[in-house]
């Protein structure tokens, strides 16, 4: 019995809506009443790269694209819909048809627009050699009367400001690939009096970048690779800020954010590291009251080599930690000064991620054997707090075989330990193999807590 | 709080403070199809737009008991909870967590026929948060599933012969495939 029978057809759009629109796209085939629930979804994304099914030809899929989007807002038959996504890189050739698209959207009372008309080969070394991409597109004048717009993402999509604040209740805002010069950034944060998102990435500006103002409502904010001048700084006054993303180069940082919950901090796009690098990174961490914090390789080299401290270990209210990183010898001192800070810790994941050895001024330090297993020093985490491991992408290297021993013998208070197999070794061995291979870790060994349950995974 | 001029709704008189203030909070009854009798605070009946339509819109006074003869009475249970809480968390400044942690539970013990029973029910009493909810609630249970799965959850026929279903399928052929890997 059809359980969706009782239900009328304008309540299984609704549901469909929530869907992702690739993923709703797959129930039009399960009955003609879904095929023609799918016509009607709310929620659009036009999305040239769906298209690369259709093998190398660059231009048979730009061709299939547009036909999509040209049958689709044709065909369309609802007068409201709540969001549209288009994602068309050199719209060059096709500006009426993307005009259209965009006022298909409006016209129908679009409440989350999001227009990316960045090119996929723009890569992070474009902008770090100074070659600034011209915007692609310019959002058409017609837009800015929409004053109903909740969200607006514009990727290489040129904008007027002083038209633009006629948003007045946009709750959030994405920008990618343009210029922000400090007094754009400031009007964006001061004008839109619900903005609660700011999302800025692969921008630039030959300044620093300042996120602050009276009243500021706003409740995240995410910062990745933008591009500052030779002496980068990041000053944030956010009262209300619960989420704070950085990812990029490192930067002198002033935070204000009392009711900071939570960070996630990458600096990938940093390629040398020495005392000052580590002092700056121990005044960044001194300044995000979170519990919940995510941190890079270049963090675990880096941080170790801080001065500022005097050698007084600092305390972090951190409760739950999650370290990306290649589990490389350079990288455990940063791990166990983490451990060592870290008193109340949690919960820890360890996000096995691709190897990079970040230039340290006083080379890379000697191959330390065995760091975890003969390591006598006691964490208060380990034997109070630390209740939950996971490991993601587990590759079986020395360093990660090491600690998994470590915790298995001092996690007093540990309950799950959780291990996720990794690609590589999920091709080289059955899940079966690996799971014994993660069992005989652990054999001859006693453990500290008697709660502890070990799961491994396959992907 | 407003008070209509031809309220009828009297204050019983019982002896002690609290119980003065426990009764100046009015109640409106409804009727289920099964009989069942709810009394609900004003200020969650009002909550329920069909029952505040009802009651404001013709002045009815609150002594009639309104019949919902669509809905059965272990729904108007989920819905009174539903609303209470909602009620409870506007005077709250932050009720994010204790929202979501709140909607996990709401859901956790539904089983999915009754969970769609619920969603046309929130749609007929007119309970629009509640309704997006739910209907979200659902879409969860498609999401990362194969169409297979969903047919079999669902119980969906299939009322396409295999030309059409391919016909379907071709029109937005990157739908059917797993090209996660590729797009971004």
């Amino acid at each position: 019995m059809d359980m969706f029978s009782f239900l009328p057809d304008h309540l299984l759009v609704i549901i469909l809506s929530f869907l992702a629109f690739q993923e709703a796209g797959r129930t039009s085939v399960l009955s003609r009443r879904w095929q023609n629930i799918w016509r009607q979804t709310r929620n659009i994304e036009f999305n040239e790269r769906f298209f690369s099914y259709i093998g190398a030809d660059d231009e048979a899929r730009r061709i299939a694209f547009v036909n999509f989007v040209q049958n689709w807002t044709d065909n369309y038959q609802p007068s409201v819909l709540d969001r549209v996504c288009i994602t068309f890189s050199r719209p060059g050739n096709f500006l009426v048809l993307v005009e259209d698209c965009i006022r298909f959207a409006v016209t129908r009372g679009v409440k989350v627009l999001g227009l990316d008309f960045s090119d996929p080969s723009w890569n992070d070394e474009l902008l770090e050699l100074g070659n600034y991409p011209e915007p692609a597109y310019v959002l058409p004048q017609f837009v800015y009367q929409h004053g109903v717009l909740e969200s607006l993402t514009l990727s290489s999509c040129n904008f007027n400001l002083p038209e633009i604040i006629n948003f007045h209740l946009l709750k959030h805002l994405a920008l990618g690939w343009i210029e922000l010069p400090l007094p754009t950034l400031s009007v964006l944060l001061n004008k839109f009096p619900l903005l609660e998102s700011l999302s800025v990435k692969n921008c630039w500006n030959t300044d620093g970048l300042q996120v602050g103002g009276q009243n500021l409502r706003l409740r995240s904010l995410v910062v990745e690779k933008f591009i500052m001048s030779e002496n980068p700084w990041i000053e944030i006054e956010a009262p209300h800020l619960r989420y704070l993303k950085y990812s990029g180069t490192m930067a002198v940082f002033d935070i204000e954010a009392g009711e900071l919950e939570e960070a996630y901090l990458d600096f990938g796009l940093e390629y040398e590291g020495n005392e000052g690098m580590g002092d700056l990174l121990y005044q960044l961490l001194h300044q995000l009251p979170v519990r919940t914090l995510t941190v890079c390789t270049y963090m675990l080299q880096v941080l170790p080599l801080e001065l500022i401290s005097n050698g007084v270990t600092p305390v972090f209210g951190v409760a739950k930690l999650t370290l990306r990183t290649a589990m490389l010898s350079c990288e455990q001192k940063g791990v166990k000064y983490l451990l060592r800070s870290c008193p109340v810790l949690q919960a820890l994941t360890i996000q096995i991620v691709p190897q990079r050895l970040v230039d340290l001024d006083e080379g890379q330090p000697d191959d330390v054997r065995h760091v975890w297993t003969l390591n006598a020093l006691e964490y208060h985490c380990i034997n109070q707090t630390l209740r939950v491991v996971q490991v993601k992408g587990y590759t079986g290297t020395r360093h990660e075989i090491g600690f998994l021993k470590y915790l298995f013998c001092r996690g007093r208070v540990l309950e799950k330990l959780h291990i996720s197999i990794g690609e590589e070794l999920l091709n080289q061995r059955s899940i079966a193999e690996n799971r014994q291979l993660v069992i005989q870790t652990f054999q001859g060994l006693r453990r500290a807590s008697n709660n502890l349950r070990i799961n491994t995974y396959g992907r | 709080m407003s008070t209509s001029t031809d309220n009828n709704a009297s204050i019983t008189q019982e002896s002690g403070p609290s119980a003065a203030v426990q009764d100046i909070q009015k109640k409106i009854v409804v009727r289920t199809a099964d009989g069942e009798v709810f009394n609900l605070k004003e200020e969650v009946a009002m909550e329920i737009d069909i029952i505040k339509t009802f009651f404001q819109e013709d002045s009815i006074s609150y002594e009639t008991v309104m019949p919902l003869p669509n809905v059965e009475g272990w729904e108007m249970v989920k819905v009174i909870e539903y609303c209470t809480k909602h009620v409870e968390l506007k005077h709250k400044v932050d009720g994010y967590k204790e929202r979501k942690a709140f909607q996990a539970l709401f859901v956790q013990n539904l089983s999915t026929k009754s969970l769609l029973a619920l969603t046309n029910t929130a749609n007929y009493l007119e309970v629009k948060y509640l309704l997006d909810f739910l209907c979200q609630a659902v879409s969860e249970q498609i999401k990362n599933k194969d169409v297979d799965y969903v047919r079999e959850l669902f119980g969906v026929e299939n009322d396409f012969n295999d030309e059409e279903y391919e016909q379907v399928k071709a029109e937005a052929p990157w739908a059917h495939e797993n090209l996660n890997n590729d797009l971004h």
